[in-house]
């Protein structure tokens, strides 16, 4: 009976919704792009993004707080707020005058994650263009990621240029 | 600290930095925010012409002004090399290239690297344009061959159905023989007529076989042999002990009605002459193909005959070599009082050589 045809293929458990159909577009995405291009050069295109959702995101934070600048405790609290809206568990581990450290539990990302680190420079360029357009100059590193394999995450947000960064780290300028 | 020989586009940049630039292998420019050229180094200037000190970057493209503008400003924001695109305008080379942008402090303040990676764009840009290119032109390749796809279809239906008609028509005019011949009252009028029907028949044969076998300008020689065999064994007046040896190759239509022709004579001859005064008739027919020749060999027990001797029999002979000139072939006959053996040979086209492996 086409009816119960139908009805059995509407109610078939196959995980499949929105938020499924856009983490895999966007691992696919990475994907490809660290195949066809290498990781170096995946993780520029993804840090144009990454740049571009972090003016995004500063200026809906200011707009809303009403604020010209974020403060720094506001930054901090910005950075594990913009994750949390978006199913991260980010949490402060250390904070002092010359940097945050985060952690993380879960990648907004989810599961789709894995094996994509190009993916990280959303992470990084964002938190590195609001630190940096509000406190003056940020260098993000990410020592631990789930992408790279690792339980959890972990961010350092540097505040001061020091010459002990570590070269891994992606330095971002106020503009 | 300044050195004379800098000149005054280089504000943000000092000589060490300026060495350093000259040092990269790739086109580097150092600009200042509001997207300047303050400096440029050795393989930008071979890259692009000229030495572009001094002009804006904009003044280098052929796109969108703000959106590079805008992509400068991202630059001057990090240290990390931010991914964007060109399209050059410089003397018409059109050529798009990926720029690594970030941004660089120099003692004399903050400035953008801005790397130019032309080479590999540069190469997919004439591939894509090539590959482009290329599946158009596939694309007008497929649809002209399914064109003629249907095309060729449509006129082997209409082929076949010619041959349809061809075979009936050949069908009906065996029937009228055939009656012709139980009407005649002579002997040889009924031999003559027989004959004629005989023929006919091997001609309906090939157009048989076309009408029915995959192939429209060629047939199997097998199925052709086998066919045209029936008839003349027929003849027979006590069945005769036959044997076959046939290779399978195809044969084309114009040469298949001829070597039907060729072989309904031999084989009509073998069995209506070749009857031994006591014992059973055996006949045996052979066709090989070997270097692009064709062989024919019949043969039978009969008692064998000298051609001056046997006006009927020199008389199918005569049709045989007469049919073998149009073919370029030739034909032996070897007759002693045990039997008599025809070998007929004639060639093949190359493109009309095509053995049957299936």
């Amino acid at each position: 009976m086409p009816g119960t045809s139908t009805s059995s293929v509407a109610a078939a458990d196959v995980g499949l919704e929105r938020d499924i159909f856009t983490r895999q577009l966007l691992r696919e995405l990475a994907g490809t792009l660290q195949e066809v291009v290498g990781l170096d050069d995946a993780s520029g295109y993804i840090s144009v993004v990454g740049t571009a959702m972090g003016e995004h995101i500063d200026a809906r934070y200011r707009e809303a707080l009403a604020v010209e600048r974020l403060s720094r405790e506001q930054v901090s609290e910005v950075l594990v707020d913009l994750k949390r809206r978006i199913q991260g568990d980010f949490y402060v581990i250390e904070e002092t005058e010359d940097r945050i450290v985060l952690g993380n539990r879960a990648c907004p990302f989810g599961e789709m994650v894995r094996d994509r680190p190009s993916l990280c420079m959303m992470t990084s360029n964002v938190f590195g263009h609001i630190a940096a357009q509000n406190l003056g100059y940020a260098a993000v590193s990410l020592p631990e990621t789930i992408a790279a394999g690792h339980s959890h995450c972990r961010v350092v947000v540097h505040l001061r240029p020091t010459e002990d960064l570590p070269d891994a780290a992606r330095e971002y300028y106020q503009r | 600290m300044r050195h004379e020989s800098i000149t005054s586009a280089d504000t943000a940049a000092d000589a060490g930095a300026k060495a350093l630039l000259e040092a990269l292998p790739e086109a580097a420019l150092l600009l200042s925010r509001d997207a300047m050229i303050l400096t440029s180094n050795r393989a930008a200037r071979a890259f692009l012409g000229r030495d572009v000190t001094g002009e804006p970057l904009s003044a280098l493209q052929a796109g969108d002004d703000a959106a590079l503008a805008h992509y400068i400003d991202r630059c001057f924001g990090t240290s990390s090399p931010l991914i964007g695109s060109i399209v050059l305008n410089d003397g018409g080379k059109g050529d798009s290239c990926r720029l690594f942008g970030c941004r660089a402090t120099l003692p004399g303040g903050a400035v953008v690297l801005l790397r130019l990676d032309p080479n590999e764009d540069g190469r997919f840009t004439a591939l894509n344009s090539k590959i482009a290119e290329l599946h158009g032109e596939i694309r007008q390749r497929r649809h002209a061959q399914a064109i003629l796809a249907e095309t060729v279809a449509e006129r082997e239906l209409l082929l076949r159905e010619l041959q349809h008609r061809v075979k009936n028509n050949m069908h009906m005019l065996d029937g009228i023989l055939r009656g012709a011949e139980r009407e005649a009252r002579s002997e040889e009028a009924k031999d003559a007529l027989r004959d004629v029907s005989l023929r006919i028949a091997a001609i309906g044969a090939v157009q048989q076989l076309l009408y029915s076998s995959e192939g429209i300008e060629t047939i199997d020689s097998a199925r052709l042999v086998e066919a045209v065999s029936k008839g003349a064994l027929a003849l027979a007046r006590n069945e005769a002990a036959t044997r076959f040896e046939v290779d399978s190759f195809r044969i084309p239509i114009e040469t298949a009605v001829t070597v039907a022709l060729i072989l309904n004579e031999l084989l009509t001859n073998a069995v209506k002459y070749g009857q031994p005064a006591s014992g059973a008739q055996q006949v045996a027919v052979e066709m090989t193909l070997a270097d692009r020749q064709v062989t024919l060999t019949i043969a039978d027990n009969g008692p064998g005959f000298a051609p001056q001797q046997s006006h009927r029999r020199a008389s199918g002979v005569g049709l045989v070599k007469g049919l073998l000139r149009q073919l370029g072939g030739s034909l032996h006959i070897g007759s002693t009082p045990e039997g008599t053996t025809c070998h007929v040979g004639f060639p093949l086209p190359e493109q009309e050589v095509r053995r049957d492996l299936s």
